[in-house]
């Protein structure tokens, strides 16, 4: 049941795609990102078409442009304020750690932080977070090829001892561009209960909606 | 379903510090300007502003009469209410592909009521050239004001429970600002016959017309 | 425990041809662009939707999964953009008061069509906590960046088209954002509570709020 990744190039950031992304989501031509790079429009061009590989000063400036698109705190504080939420808020890395949990994802599964963070999620869940997971894996999520995916599903947490806590779960999963040019899982969500879940399924109208990286 | 509070506070007590400072706030009203309203003294509002004592009853008629005027009567309706109205085929979208407004007309194409196609992703209900548009559309900057309007000529293919639906259309799409300040696309347009439909297409020359901001 | 609803494609005699070429013309998919998305070739393609070649064990695996999902381009979505879609009770207001963006998780608990909140303000929605809340911020500077955040575990008291109410408990966390504008706009964030929780939350909280100020 488990996915093991062998090919590690489906974790590595898609320059290409990522650039792109960010440029069309800023409205902004090709010279113009280049000025605010400080580099050729030449050279965007040749990031674009897969040409040429961005250097690390400009992999940690695109990371931080994307990073300040959606947020205006600082990376650190914006995970200590994730942890308060009272909503469920989770965020996974791409080897499938779990590294933060925040305070409504805590009471979902009626547990505390230390029995959630620092886990794998194949050892904490079982049924549609780790299929959730071998999917977004597939459809390049990790290499920054997804906008969102919205779904709905079956959470079946497994403690320490062996207790399972299942739950419906409304989720909406976006990539989060933290530092070193990782890209992680970030869901977040709330509970549902069974009518509400019909509800929302018959909605989407298919057990995802993958929103692709335009 | 109601939910249930046991709440021991008499429901109908009126918390009449909260009401008048809430109607001042939102009316921008310093308490001398509400004072000369009410045709008393600015120390009186003061009080009753802290609960030091309550308003006499004819002030609380007038209040009451005030504060239903302010908030309980219909706002305008916004420019989105009114595509509501619409007889022809008219929808609102917004980047994520969501429908936000249905007019009559479009509700009757897509062959439900308003309330089930608000909210959903237009992609479930759409397939082939139409839907291919809209992605491109996106794709060019609808969303980014990077295009003053589309047209388009073409079939749209809707899902419909009793299969698929195909027509000829001829639609122009356009971004408009909501309230909350988000560009969204409104699609406008109309079933064509088939003659009609070659004659536009010769007139017009292309498929997609896209004309682009400066 | 409930089993996962079966699709079309769990049944044990899948037409590979029909679903390939049903899910290429519902997603505007070119061979070639399916080709690029599962790393195989347009030729690969065709062969299995004219049925002279049927996907492998492992492909099949893959393709289920592609093909369970609708799948749309978009640009990156902006912060207002995934508050609205957000499954959780999140919201956008100003400091007038008006509730600017509400998330799907908002609509989803009210039971109200967007246009019924989006654009009106607190009071036409809300009463009690809700409403005091808005005044305490503004009080304590929140839409002046004297706070940093603030958690609240409150009473929702929502008006009904009829003149009654409905109430229920929420726990939420509450932050300043400027917007485009430069205006600060009040971001929050939270969840429904049920009874016991929201006494225990009250207890913990000390209180309806508890806010941080800026140092």
């Amino acid at each position: 049941m488990s996915k093991v990744v062998s090919n590690p190039e489906v974790l590595t950031i898609h320059w290409p795609t990522v650039i792109r992304h960010v440029r069309l989501s800023r409205g902004l031509k090709q010279a113009s990102l280049a000025q605010d790079l400080g580099v050729t429009q030449t050279m965007v061009s040749r990031w674009e078409a897969g040409n040429a590989r961005p250097s690390a000063r400009i992999r940690t400036q695109i990371f931080d442009m994307i990073w300040t698109l959606t947020s205006s705190l600082a990376r650190r504080t914006w995970m200590e304020r994730a942890r308060r939420n009272p909503s469920s808020v989770a965020v996974i890395n791409s080897t499938g750690l779990v590294e933060l949990a925040s305070r409504g994802l805590l009471r979902s599964l009626k547990t505390v932080r230390g029995q959630i963070e620092g886990r794998n999620l194949r050892q904490a869940f079982r049924g549609d977070i780790p299929k959730l997971f071998g999917s977004l894996v597939d459809r390049g999520f990790f290499q920054g090829k997804i906008a969102t995916v919205e779904s709905v599903e079956r959470v079946v947490f497994t403690d320490f001892d062996g207790h399972d806590t299942p739950f419906w779960q409304h989720s909406l999963h976006r990539p989060l561009f933290v530092a070193n040019q990782r890209i992680c899982w970030l869901i977040s969500g709330a509970s549902v209960s069974r009518p509400v879940l019909q509800d929302v399924r018959q909605r989407l109208g298919s057990a995802m909606v993958v929103r692709k990286a335009i | 379903m109601v939910n249930e509070l046991d709440l021991t506070a008499a429901p109908s007590k009126v918390n009449w510090p909260s009401v008048i400072r809430n109607y001042r706030m939102s009316k921008r009203l310093k308490q001398a300007a509400l004072a000369a309203d009410l045709g008393v003294t600015q120390a009186m509002i003061s009080r009753w502003e802290n609960g030091e004592s309550d308003p006499p009853e004819r002030v609380t008629r007038r209040l009451t009469d005030m504060v239903h005027d302010a908030f309980v009567v219909a706002p305008a309706p916004t420019w989105m209410d009114l595509i509501s109205l619409n007889p022809a085929i008219e929808f609102v979208t917004d980047s994520m592909g969501m429908i936000k407004a249905v007019s009559r007309g479009a509700s009757d194409l897509f062959g439900m009521v308003p309330e089930r196609l608000e909210g959903r992703p237009v992609n479930q209900l759409i397939a082939g050239d139409f839907a291919e548009t809209l992605e491109t559309i996106r794709e060019k900057g609808m969303f980014q004001n990077s295009l003053v309007f589309a047209q388009s000529l073409g079939v749209i293919d809707i899902n419909l429970a009793s299969g698929l639906k195909s027509e000829r259309v001829d639609f122009i799409h356009w971004p408009r600002i909501s309230q909350a300040r988000s560009t969204l696309c409104v699609h406008s347009g109309k079933i064509l016959t088939d003659d009609e439909y070659t004659a536009r297409l010769g007139e017009r020359g292309k498929k997609l017309v896209m004309r682009r901001t400066l | 425990m409930a089993t996962k609803e079966e699709t079309i494609l769990h049944l044990p005699q899948t037409h590979w041809p029909s679903v390939l070429r049903h899910h290429r013309f519902t997603h505007n998919l070119k061979q070639a662009a399916l080709a690029h998305d599962l790393g195989v070739t347009q030729a690969m393609i065709s062969r299995w939707e004219s049925g002279r070649a049927t996907p492998s064990d492992a492909m099949q695996a893959r393709l289920k999964r592609l093909f369970d999902a609708a799948t749309i381009g978009v640009p990156m979505p902006n912060w207002r953009e995934i508050t609205a879609l957000q499954p959780s009770m999140a919201t956008i207001i100003s400091r007038a008061g008006v509730l600017e963006t509400v998330s799907q998780g908002v609509l989803r608990e009210f039971r109200m069509a967007r246009s019924h909140i989006e654009g009106h303000h607190l009071n036409e929605i809300f009463s009690g906590d809700a409403l005091t809340l808005h005044l305490s911020l503004i009080d304590q500077g929140f839409f002046d960046g004297a706070v940093e955040m603030a958690e609240s575990v409150d009473v929702m008291s929502l008006r009904l088209a009829n003149g009654m109410k409905r109430d229920f408990y929420a726990h939420r966390l509450h932050w300043p954002r400027r917007d485009v504008d430069g205006e600060i706009r009040w971001a929050s964030d939270g969840a429904r509570l049920r009874k016991d929780e929201f006494i225990a939350m009250r207890d913990e909280l000390g209180g309806q709020l508890d806010v941080i100020l800026s140092l």
